[in-house]
């Protein structure tokens, strides 16, 4: 480890350090963390580097890293960037999935059109949370997690329903369900443990099995990668339904082939209807069972309901009672968008047809407006217990 | 779409640090590493499954178990030595490698 690299790398973050400390954020958690990062920069600066020893200077290295990145993710989340209504249908789901939630959700807006991911690299990393603790007493309670969404799709309702099966990535790869999984699978396949049904399903999504010119190290490298996104699918499909595979089919042109990384497209929609539709299908059955072992029988199962409000034809929001209403908007507007037949012209004596892009815009914006206003009428509720107690 | 190792091998690293501090006679993540280790022994000796094991720290402990199950089994955790210390950060630094034929 070169102590001139590391004041380097230092001065560098006290640099980015110095531009964010104006910051704003849109809530106190954020602006808690950011103060964390700050204690913790705080006694960075204070150590002489020159008398540590080379294993100590490595954890400073990680910890000026974790801070770089804190500030990234901060950075990028400030009031004026932040879609809130996306992020708070998200805060709902991950509320079903993680005991007392305490995640800050960042975003980040980026300029290409396929970059939905979830970053986990400020969770997972429980070691170095460790050594901070033990070392500074700084103890980060709240972890950051970023999304990631095209800057174009910021405020695309029909787009972003694909941020759920990012998040199915985050919560397998907290829990890592696939990976436990895929290895039990593999094992029991290789060693004829399987019934013929989930041979035959194994070998319909993972094509590859059978394949001899693949070595097993490879197999299984291909089976995990693949699990996690069949999980990913089945996981969003508790909340938007069917409604990613439309987007899906149409971005990757319907795709048959597979690739290191993903199943192919029609694999991924055959696993997502068999979800949705309860038809029998044992891959479903493992993802289930593994799924409910693994987070304290939490089970993978349909958490939206139909709305049926009208009050999008007649170009009002729609009024959420419950937080589980939110990710149905995301279908009412996907089945409006699918099966329209003129419903703003007739229901609102409309003399001309609306151009397809003018329906886009206001059902977005219904959508929007419904999630918006049970975000005030929440906060305003919450505010009336606070004030009655 | 992301799906990163990245994170899972600086948790190794790290771990691989603490374990290297208790070699040079630092106790500081001593508790925590016998936590881990302890995980790997039960999973050697079938009383946890890959479905029970710790989640944080899954790599770390289906690293050393698929290294070295038969160690695990037998070492006494409640008194563990330098060499055997060596041989875990040995373990850790082990890499996998997945043939693409």
């Amino acid at each position: 480890m070169n102590v001139q690299l590391l004041e380097l790398h230092l001065s560098q973050l006290i640099s980015a350090w110095s531009k964010s400390k104006l910051n704003i954020y849109s809530d106190s958690n954020k602006d808690s963390y950011h103060q964390q990062l700050g204690d913790l920069l705080h006694y960075l600066t204070k150590e002489d580097f020159s008398k540590l020893s080379i294993i100590d200077l490595e954890f400073r290295k990680r910890t000026i890293d974790f801070i770089f990145k804190g500030l990234e993710f901060l950075d990028k989340s400030t009031l004026n960037a932040f879609p809130i209504e996306i992020v708070e249908c998200l805060n709902v789901a991950l509320n079903d999935w993680i005991d007392n939630n305490d995640y800050i959700i960042v975003t980040s807006l980026n300029n290409s059109l396929s970059s939905f991911s979830f970053v986990p690299s400020l969770d997972f990393d429980d070691p170095l949370l460790l050594f901070i603790k033990t070392n500074y007493n700084v103890e980060f309670k709240k972890r950051l997690i970023q999304i990631n969404l095209p800057k174009s799709f910021s405020k695309d309702y029909f787009a972003n329903v694909v941020l759920y099966h990012e998040l199915g990535h985050f919560v397998d790869i907290k829990y890592k369900i696939s990976e436990a999984l895929a290895k039990v699978l593999f094992q029991d396949y290789k060693n004829n443990k399987l019934s013929a049904q989930e041979v035959i399903d194994l070998e319909l999504f993972f094509p590859y099995l059978t394949n001899p010119e693949y070595s097993d190290n490879a197999k299984l490298d291909f089976v995990k990668q693949h699990f996690g996104e069949y999980f990913s699918d089945v996981f969003a499909a508790q909340y938007i339904g069917k409604c990613s595979n439309y987007y899906i089919d149409y971005v990757t042109n319907s795709n048959s082939g597979t690739s290191v990384t993903h199943p192919s497209t029609l694999n991924r929609i055959k696993l997502v209807n068999d979800f949705v539709d309860g038809n029998k299908n044992s891959i479903i059955d493992c993802l289930l069972d593994a799924t409910q072992q693994i987070t304290n029988n939490r089970t993978l199962n349909k958490r939206y309901n139909h709305i049926n409000s009208k009050n999008f034809l007649q170009l009002l929001p729609v009024e959420v009672t419950h937080s589980n209403q939110l990710s149905s908007l995301y279908l009412l507007g996907w089945e409006l968008w699918q099966n329209y037949d003129l419903q703003f012209e007739k229901h609102n004596s409309m003399a001309y047809k609306l151009k397809a892009s003018k329906r886009y815009e206001i059902i977005n914006n219904l959508i929007e407006k419904s999630i918006s206003n049970y975000i005030i009428t929440e906060s305003w509720t919450k505010s009336k217990l606070n004030v009655s107690n | 779409m992301l799906y990163s190792y990245s994170v899972e091998d600086e948790k190794v690293q790290i771990f691989s640090m603490f374990i290297e501090n208790i070699i040079n006679g630092d106790d500081s993540y001593k508790a925590e590493v016998k936590r881990v280790l302890n995980e790997v022994k039960e999973l050697s000796l079938e009383s946890k499954t890959l479905f029970s094991i710790d989640r944080n720290y899954f790599t770390i402990i289906m690293k050393l178990f698929e290294s070295n199950p038969q160690f695990f089994k037998e070492v006494n955790l409640d008194d563990l030595k330098t060499a055997e210390y060596q041989v875990i950060e040995d373990s850790l630094k082990k890499n996998e490698n997945f043939i693409y034929a």
